[in-house]
């Protein structure tokens, strides 16, 4: 057994995507309903069989090379924003422990400090009618 | 690598910008040296020491250092402080936003942090600036 650290991890974003990542984060949630009926003393709840992932991947715009654009976009004039359709992405924790899905970008936070850094943050929603594919290396 | 971010450094504070010198060497002679001068040299003189680089992991394995020096200008009290504050004048001037080569990394960038101001140090004046130097690997 090994316990996992950041270092481990690693993301790998749609095609046409593209940035120097080093922190991602993300949650698998599903909605919950409260069943609590009359005469129970504790809530009841069920949970949705259809789960979600949302969440953002950090790090460092690059430029002054092949395919650093940070999103795609149309090949212009005007080079207008073209990402709706997302891609396939990988969330890894770890060699071969990794989260594989279908998303959508709602939204790129830049930031950009004269005296600091310059970074990127893209936030994306799950589109994958199944969910995530899970991989998770049991092999040690 | 810290070795790279000095060599970045030193190349660009002893850098020729002119007449195959720069205005920080003509107003020390060229006595500019690293972490500590020579016991009696002659004043004015520059001293520029790093501090241990931060560095910044990425998921491809490529490492952000930023490591900050400190560029020290010493003369003789006789010299007035004005006579300090002037190189240390020049010295931001030839290290504030500059690119500058650093082997291995994609460019080096070096801006000022804090400026100097001329102290009475014992028998002479000093006056300490400090610089970051940003500088990511290729590989």
């Amino acid at each position: 057994m090994a316990y996992a650290i950041g270092s481990d991890g690693s993301v790998t974003l749609p095609s046409g995507y593209n940035a120097q990542l080093n922190t991602w984060s993300a949650t698998i949630s599903r909605t919950t309903s409260v069943v609590t009926g009359f005469g129970d003393t504790g809530h009841q709840r069920r949970a949705s069989g259809v789960v979600d992932i949302t969440g953002s991947a950090g790090g460092v715009p690059e430029y002054d090379d092949t395919a650093t654009i940070p999103f795609p976009t149309a090949a212009g004039p005007p080079k207008v924003l073209d990402d709706a359709a997302g891609g396939s992405m990988t969330l890894q924790v770890a060699d071969g422990c990794t989260l594989a899905f279908g998303a959508v970008f709602s939204s790129y936070a830049f930031s950009v400090t004269n005296d600091g850094d310059s970074t990127i943050t893209f936030n994306f929603e799950m589109n994958d009618n199944d969910g995530p594919t899970v991989a998770w290396d049991e092999t040690a | 690598m810290s070795n790279y971010l000095m060599q970045g450094f030193y190349s660009r504070l002893s850098a020729d910008t002119g007449s195959s010198t720069n205005p920080v060497r003509t107003a020390v002679s060229d006595r500019i040296y690293a972490v500590e001068a020579p016991a009696s040299s002659t004043l004015p003189l520059v001293v520029y020491s790093m501090e241990s680089p931060d560095t910044e992991r990425f998921f491809s394995g490529i490492v952000r250092s930023r490591a900050l020096f400190t560029v020290s200008v010493f003369g003789k009290v006789e010299a007035g402080p004005d006579a300090i504050a002037d190189i240390d004048r020049k010295v931001f001037d030839l290290l504030d936003q500059q690119a500058v080569t650093v082997t291995g990394h994609d460019r080096g960038y070096i801006r000022g942090v804090s400026r100097g101001t001329p102290i009475a140090d014992g028998e002479y004046f000093r006056s300490d600036s400090t610089f970051e130097l940003v500088a990511t690997t290729t590989s």
